[in-house]
């Protein structure tokens, strides 16, 4: 085999390499895993099923799981590139999307930061009327 | 060019007939009138087809680095025929040059009609010389203007790249991560601290595993960085941007066309001296100097022949 067609061998070779690693058939997915648990932890605080103590200890491991997928949907740079809706709002809100994060700039619980976030204080839980919408 | 003006000189050479003065009178007016247009070189010369160059600002070319992009437009000239045309000019302006250099030198041991006939020589070795040089700066002209086009045209193309970037949804979305991970880094030793009150004191495996290939991931950036191949154009030792590497090229032909513009002035007035030159050498052929008639009739005057008619 001659030099030439080596180094061609060589650069198809690495041409391939580069392919497989870009190839992703779902950009999304870390971020979709990160709506799923954030949907888990939010069904946790809302759930009437649990007892407090059940609800801290869930809370604590659901918490932990969060910290590394919120940094895991941060550092990915392949969802930026999937230009979906979704990435875009999930950037936009990061109040809502990171909670965890966002929670200990203000010095806050997740859920503490999330029911601020979305203005619902025990006044207007109070003041709020059980009803058809 | 080159053989041109051989054969010129050969078939001055094997003309005999030549120092006629008629003859001589008619190569004359032929160099007069070839001096005086040689300014005035026309279109069919300069755009000859066999001496072209057409490059194009092809996508692959913007994909390239800038200071690749100026090299890989230099090579592409070099291969065309126009740069070949150009080399084969230079060799026939040198060789011009040194035969001027050896007529002049020979010029004054030389008496009566060899004068004349070196004399002639050399106005038609300076007329040659001048239509290659006219040339020679056509050519330049044209490669430089078709740089220029191509530098505005590679320098556009890099501006609507960017453009587009900076206004696509894709890059907004990056912006808006860029600025969210930046946010997040700041609370991640206040978040790992907190986890550890939380009674989570051992580290998450993609917490360890993270933070062991990011140094790693470190290193093959600055690896990246300080290869050659992936060095960033450079000024005066100073990293620059590829559109303001494009910018710079772009003076630099600015620079080289008022040059060439200051030698075609120099061009034409050279050119007026062959002009100047042939036109004396035509009247001296046809007229003759006047000296020779001036010291017949002092001869010719009674006041000079008086003693030959009588005896003292």
């Amino acid at each position: 085999m001659t030099n030439f067609n080596k180094i061609l061998t060589a650069l198809i070779g690495v041409t391939c390499l580069i392919s497989n690693v870009n190839a992703k058939p779902n950009m999304l997915f870390t971020l979709e895993n990160l709506e799923r648990q954030r949907a888990v932890l939010l069904d946790n605080l809302t759930t009437t099923k649990l007892s407090t103590y059940q609800r801290e200890q869930n809370t604590n491991k659901l918490i932990k799981r969060l910290v590394d997928l919120e940094r895991m949907v941060l550092r990915d740079d392949r969802i930026a590139t999937s230009n979906s809706i979704m990435a875009k709002n999930a950037f936009e809100n990061y109040d809502l999307t990171f909670l965890v994060h966002a929670g200990s700039e203000s010095k806050k619980s997740p859920m503490a930061h999330w029911l601020q976030a979305l203005k619902i204080t025990n006044q207007s839980i109070e003041k709020s009327r059980a009803g058809a919408r | 060019m080159k053989s041109m003006i051989k054969t010129n000189k050969q078939k001055y050479k094997q003309a005999p007939s030549v120092s006629s003065p008629l003859v001589k009178s008619l190569s004359l007016a032929v160099v007069l009138t070839l001096s005086s247009q040689v300014v005035l070189a026309n279109e069919a010369q300069f755009g000859d087809v066999s001496s072209d160059w057409k490059p194009v600002a092809s996508d692959k070319l913007i994909k390239l680095p800038a200071n690749i992009i100026e090299k890989r437009i230099q090579k592409d000239f070099q291969a065309s025929a126009m740069a070949t045309r150009m080399i084969e000019l230079d060799v026939a302006m040198q060789d011009g040059v040194s035969m001027i250099k050896s007529i002049i030198e020979l010029m004054p041991e030389l008496e009566g009609e060899a004068v004349q006939n070196q004399r002639f020589e050399l106005l038609q070795y300076k007329s040659d010389y001048l239509d290659a040089l006219q040339e020679s700066h056509n050519l330049h002209q044209s490669a430089l203007e078709k740089k220029q086009t191509l530098y505005k045209s590679v320098l556009d193309k890099l501006r609507l790249q960017s453009g587009k970037m900076n206004n696509s949804e894709t890059y907004k979305i990056q912006q808006a991560q860029i600025a969210a991970r930046q946010r997040m880094e700041k609370v991640v030793e206040q978040v790992d601290q907190s986890l550890m009150h939380l009674g989570n004191e051992k580290s998450s495996p993609y917490t360890d595993k993270y933070s062991t290939n990011l140094g790693q991931i470190e290193n093959l950036k600055m690896a990246i960085s300080r290869h050659q191949a992936n060095q960033s154009p450079q000024m005066n030792g100073v990293d620059i941007t590829s559109e303001e590497y494009l910018r710079q090229l772009l003076i630099n032909v600015s620079t080289e066309q008022s040059l060439l513009d200051q030698e075609t002035l120099m061009l034409s007035y050279m050119a007026k001296l062959v002009a100047l030159d042939a036109q004396t050498l035509e009247y001296e052929v046809s007229y003759g100097d006047g000296t020779s008639d001036e010291l017949m009739s002092e001869t010719n005057k009674p006041s000079a022949v008086t003693t030959l008619f009588y005896q003292e």
